[in-house]
């Protein structure tokens, strides 16, 4: 039975009259890798600063490994809960060198074992030959990598990360990914991540947060979030996808303009609502013999494969994958597509009612 | 955003050791205040309608002047020994500071027996029959005086705010396409502000509070009336009232600052100094010229004719000067120690345990630099021997013997009237100093259990050795100098130096004052060496 | 940590190190310089073992601080140069009006309180000096006729915020009335060669080095100068008797009202008024001795005789205010 090292519950935080966080909820078991993902100022870092205890909270209650270190009336202070936080700016301390840095929170008293502990912990880091430099002598990556030997040097019960990557360039964070993926399974730590960035949420974390406006909307793996979308500003900021308006007889035929979805009698109760399904581009397929035409609106060259913006009948654009080897149509041309829609999610207005329906 | 936390003990210790601080630091300013309360003098109406208005213009005057001298000397010392390189820079970094050594009104009476008619440059003039005088007994010559001797405060401060605001916004600016020349306008004078304001607010002060060398240049400022009124009309009451006008003058110009900057942060994290650009040639002499001839006006000239003086003297004036040295000495330390150790609380406190009324706090700490000196010394006296009575009331009534006076005339009491004088000074460098570090240090750091006494001596006080330095040596050099507070509160035949200039300079003895100057003067030389040796 | 507690209790030791005071010593409260007044304390703890412990400051300070220290003071007695400072001492009620032969026949009556509250222990001349190339003795008079047309542009002052200047005009006002001093003051202003100067050492030299012809100046800074440069261009004038005599002024003394050692103290002024003391003070500084008989230095006796104004010196203290008012009134800076 896994317990969980982070509780976080009916969450509130204002700055002034300004609601920044409102009855969030996380839950986060021990060795998960969870990130907090959202666009700026949807207060992910605020929720970060929380547990952390640099700020408190005006309601609800942040319990870390069963101990309740925020409430209303309570705040235990950072130093106190054994919590290690990697900065966006990593905060290194400029006026110690690299091995000093990362002493610095070790709770041991004995310089030998703190020594052996600083060189172990560089040893995983590969930074032996930097331990006598300053951090401003270090590379963004290096000081990275610094910052978070640093934070896990005092065995933290949660390692919170707010934008580890955000300071670093493109080709170094691919790499700094993995490695910190790795880094932070091997140590087996419990981890929450703050990013704005999918790829780096799908590439670590195992359980993600979407966060828009100080509310969590949806909570979970990479896939469901992907596939079964709750809420349509979720399906929208991962990946691209359209929604395409829908009708529901009354015997629970869903039929688009692409044709019928599924028959399905249990969805006859969502009869007579508004609703739309969403559509990811690999749910539309190229078939030439298709009855279904659509004008091609612009075309993406991706290298293994191009994607096709089409404009369906109705006005409605769709996005299209094809194998970049398969034939071109040109822009204006006219294309015959088909849905292969493995399952689908259907929404009513902002929110998904029904997450697993299988075509016919 | 602190401000939503509950309550934190700890904080709760810091923020009551701050008002504490204050409140003794501002008593000294309140007794001043108070005197509004007592009768209104007779002299207040010969005050008001013959000399107040011109000892305002006087006063704005002078302030102007000195403003704008310090401020276009400090400033472009500060740009090009943080931005250039050229011949002598290493030495002129420090050999600039040197002047802050020499009491302004050394400078003053060396440069007012120089450029006396009956002085060695005119008597020489006339001699080859060049008959062209001037008088330097104007608000100019005083100007010029009080700037060489102030360039100093401006020149650090914004040196520093220089180093902090970093190249990569000269960078950026010059890729905005603007010119080399422009960036200086257009974006480091901008962003130099904070330090500049806090610079001049102490220039300004200085120069307002000062006495000695307008005295000697025969300029009727407002710290003139201040001594007119007491020295004159016998009336400390009205003295006290016109002082209370300069405390509520600075006191309106640091809270329009704080109110007008608003929320703007000046902060930097990068801190990157980048490289200094080599000059050559005819650029590299221009600055070279301009770093050695201040250094000649403001430390050069002044000494050598302080040391021409000195060794004419007899040999028994020497004698003394070793008492005099050791409690100048000791007072110095005691007190640059203190001022230090406090502006930290202070500083940290405003940083760790934020509150509105803590910034209010800190900042009534320093106001003591804007006082006159000897107004300061009443201020303090009046409530210390109030005081003083209750304790050796409260002594006798439990031993039924009177102690008599055991805080008035005894070093303590010139130790705390220099403290509270000297605040603004620490203060001034190590808020400069703060504001550079980024606030994730502290939180990176409290995330390690480090927190209070133990982050600012793990993390601050490193951080900030260099302020720290600053301040301990500023601070001393400046209380070295100090005189009307010295001496006021000083115990019985205990004299420093200062004490002994002063009452030299009285006696219109220059050249005997000049064996007590010189030596004060390496004094001060020595710790800005020291500060040097640290800053590096 | 150890090492800081040890230098807080060292400094706290240090600081609350007040000079103990014993039975066998006085305490001074003086606004005259060490070096002007060392030698004749440290004579008089050699005759009589009490110690003389002494703290300078400005005159107008010490009273504040007598004040503020009320009776618990360790002060026993206030020594300053200008009756005007002992004047305002005495009108704040800090000095003790003492009786005593010895000090009433020791200093002439002009020269002491009529109430007993204070003493004057040595005569400051303030005079007028002269450039003898420039100046012929016949030319000069008294400090009103410095006023005169022939002397525009020829005459050099020290600064108006000096109470020197100031218990100078005062008792011109006693002399001749506060019109006609201001009369006096308004012509000399427009007689000045250059800006006022901020000692009395710079306007010798002013004099000396032809910047101006004539000034006003105490004869003790000319003496200093002399003493040093007997060379010196510049030449002193007293005023006779018949046309008001020499200004003078005093350094002296009074009791503090909160003494414990009236009598001790009472002794030591009446020894500093005595010969032994009033020759030191004479010889120290080039002043002349309140007491009728005792030398001049040399210097001194060769400026000839002092004929001075008898008018009594509470004056100075009573009219300063309105002395300093017609100064600012009519532009003496």
């Amino acid at each position: 039975m896994t317990r969980n090292v982070l509780e976080v519950s009916d969450v509130a935080y204002s700055y002034g009259s300004t609601q920044v966080l409102n009855e969030v909820d996380l839950k986060v078991e021990e060795g998960e890798i969870a990130c907090l993902l959202g666009a700026s100022g949807c207060g992910k870092t605020t929720l970060l600063r929380c547990i952390a205890g640099f700020e408190s909270v005006a309601n609800g209650m942040i319990v870390i490994n069963g101990t309740m270190v925020s409430s209303k009336t309570r705040l235990v202070p950072p130093e106190s809960r054994n919590v290690g936080i990697v900065f966006q700016d990593y905060a290194l301390f400029p006026h110690l060198t690299v091995s000093e840095n990362i002493a610095f929170g070790i709770r041991q008293k004995d310089p030998e074992s703190i020594s052996k502990k600083v060189s172990s912990l560089l040893a995983s880091v590969n930074l032996e030959s930097k331990k006598d430099a300053y951090p401003q002598e270090l590379s963004g990556g290096q000081q990275q990598r610094v910052a978070l030997i640093r934070a896990l040097a005092p065995e933290p019960d949660l390692l919170l990360l707010d934008e580890p990557f955000s300071n670093l360039d493109n080709s170094l964070r691919e790499k700094m990914k993995r490695e910190l993926k790795a880094l932070l399974k091997s140590f087996g730590v419990t981890a929450v991540l703050v990013t704005h960035n999918q790829d780096e949420a799908f590439d670590i974390a195992d359980k993600i947060a979407v966060m828009q406006q100080g509310r969590i909307l949806q909570w979970g793996s990479a896939y469901q979030l992907y596939h079964e979308p709750l809420h349509h500003f979720v399906a929208e900021f991962l990946g691209s996808g359209v929604f395409l308006p829908a009708d529901l007889t009354t015997e629970g035929r869903l039929e688009t303009e692409l044709g019928v979805i599924t028959d399905d009698p249990s969805l006859a109760q969502y009869s007579d609502t508004h609703l739309s399904i969403l559509l990811r581009p690999d749910d539309i397929v190229a078939d030439d013999k298709s009855t279904h035409k659509a004008r091609v609106v612009a075309i993406a060259f991706r290298g293994m494969y191009q994607v096709y913006s089409l404009r369906l009948e109705s006005g409605k654009e769709i996005q299209c994958f094809t194998s970049s080897h398969e034939q071109r149509h040109e822009v204006n041309s006219m294309m015959g597509i088909r849905l292969a829609v493995h399952h689908a999610v259907i929404f009513s207005g902002e929110n998904a009612i029904v997450r697993h329906v299988n075509p016919t | 955003m602190n401000s939503d936390k509950p309550s934190d003990p700890k904080g709760r210790w810091w923020r009551l050791s701050t008002i504490l601080i204050a409140a003794v630091a501002i008593a000294p300013i309140v007794t001043v205040l108070l005197s509004w309360l007592l009768p209104f003098s007779e002299h207040w109406d010969h005050f008001g309608q013959t000399i107040l208005p011109k000892l305002v213009v006087n006063s704005l005057g002078l302030l102007c002047l000195v403003a704008i001298g310090t401020c276009v000397i400090g400033l472009s010392l500060g740009w090009i020994i943080s931005q250039f390189d050229f011949p002598g820079r290493r030495f002129f970094q420090f050999a600039l500071l040197f002047p802050l050594a020499i009491p302004a009104y050394v400078i003053g009476f060396v440069y007012l027996g120089l450029t006396a008619f009956s002085g060695p440059l005119f008597t020489g003039l006339r001699s080859i029959g060049v008959g062209f005088f001037f008088d330097m007994k104007t608000i100019y010559g005083a100007a010029f005086v009080l700037v060489l001797s102030l360039y100093p405060y401006v020149y650090l401060l914004t040196k520093q705010g220089f180093a902090t605001i970093g190249h990569r916004y000269f960078e950026a600016a010059r890729a905005l396409g603007v010119s080399s020349s422009q960036v200086f306008f257009k974006v480091a004078l901008p962003m130099n502000r904070p330090w500049l304001f806090v610079a001049l607010s102490l220039v300004g002060m200085e120069t307002l509070a000062d006495f000695g060398a307008v005295s000697i240049f025969v300029v009727d400022t407002f710290s003139v009336g201040i001594y007119k009124a007491w020295y004159g009309f016998f009336s400390p009451t009205l003295a006290a009232q016109l002082a209370s006008i300069l405390v509520v003058i600075v006191g309106g110009i640091v809270i329009f600052d704080k109110v007008q900057r608003g929320k703007r942060s000046f902060v930097s994290l990068t801190g990157l100094s980048g490289r200094r650009r080599r000059l050559h040639g005819r650029k590299a002499i221009i600055c070279f010229g301009y770093c050695c001839t201040l250094f000649l006006l403001s430390f050069v000239i002044p000494m050598l004719q302080l040391l021409v003086w000195a060794l004419q003297l007899d040999a028994e004036i020497w004698e003394s000067m070793l008492e005099l040295t050791s409690n100048s000495v000791l007072i110095g330390l005691m007190v640059s120690l203190l001022v230090t150790g406090l502006c930290l609380l202070l500083v940290y406190t405003y940083r760790f345990y934020s509150r509105p009324f803590i910034w209010m706090a800190s900042q009534a700490a320093t106001l003591g630099y804007a006082l006159p000196g000897s107004v300061l010394a009443i201020g303090l006296f009046l409530p210390l021997a109030a005081m003083d009575h209750r304790l050796a009331d409260f002594i006798m009534n439990l031993t039924g013997t009177d102690p008599g006076l055991l805080l008035t005339g005894t070093v303590f009491a010139v130790v705390i009237g220099l403290s509270i004088r000297f605040m603004a000074v620490g203060h001034a460098q190590l808020h400069a100093a703060q504001q550079r570090v980024s606030k994730r240090i502290d939180e990176a750091a409290q995330n390690f259990g480090s927190t209070g006494i133990d982050q600012m001596k793990r993390i601050h006080i490193p951080i900030a050795w260099k302020a720290v330095a600053a301040s301990i040596s500023l601070v001393f050099v400046d209380s070295i100098k100090e005189m009307p507070l010295t001496l006021m509160t000083r115990p019985f035949s205990w004299d420093t130096l200062s004490v002994k200039i002063f009452e030299l300079i009285s006696e219109g003895e220059w050249e005997m004052a000049a064996a007590p100057a010189v030596i004060l003067s390496i004094v001060g030389l020595t710790s800005l060496v020291l500060l040097g040796k640290e800053a590096k | 940590m150890k090492s800081i507690l040890l230098i807080i209790s060292l400094a706290a030791a240090y600081c609350a190190s007040g000079t103990a005071v014993s039975a066998e010593e006085l305490v001074v409260y003086s606004s005259r310089k060490q070096h002007l007044v060392k030698p004749v304390f440290d004579a008089y703890e050699k005759k009589t073992g009490i110690k003389i412990l002494s703290v300078t400051d400005k005159a107008p300070a010490l009273v504040e601080r007598l004040k503020a220290e009320g009776k618990r003071s360790r002060a026993d007695i206030y020594m300053t140069v200008d009756a005007g400072n002992l004047w305002n001492a005495a009108e704040k009620g800090l000095l003790k009006p003492i009786k005593s032969e010895t000090l009433s026949s020791n200093i002439p009556d002009h020269l002491r309180d009529p109430n007993g509250n204070w003493f004057g222990l040595t005569i400051r001349a303030r005079t007028i000096v002269y450039a003898p190339e420039r100046v012929k003795v016949a030319e000069l008079k008294d400090y009103r006729s410095l006023g005169l047309p022939k002397w525009k542009k020829r005459l050099c002052l020290r600064t108006a915020k000096k109470v020197y200047n100031q218990s100078l005009v005062a008792m011109l006002i006693s002399d001749y009335g506060e019109k006609e001093a201001e009369s006096i003051v308004t012509s000399w202003v427009a007689n000045l060669a250059t800006k006022v100067f901020p000692n009395d050492n710079a306007v010798i030299k002013a004099v000396a080095a032809g910047q101006c012809d004539v000034g006003i100046v105490n004869s003790y800074y000319f003496g200093r100068l002399k003493k040093k440069d007997p060379g010196l261009k510049v030449a002193l004038f007293f005023p006779k008797q018949s046309t008001g005599g020499v200004h003078v002024n005093i350094s002296g003394a009074g009791i503090v009202s909160t003494s414990k050692n009236v009598a001790k103290a009472t002794k030591f002024l009446e020894w500093m008024s005595g010969d032994d003391a009033q020759k030191i003070l004479a010889e120290l500084n080039h002043e002349y001795p309140v007491k009728n008989g005792v030398p001049t230095s040399d210097l001194v006796k060769s400026w000839g005789v002092l004929e001075e104004n008898k008018n009594n010196l509470r004056q100075a203290g009573e009219l300063q205010g309105a002395a300093i008012k017609l100064m600012d009134r009519v532009g003496y800076r």
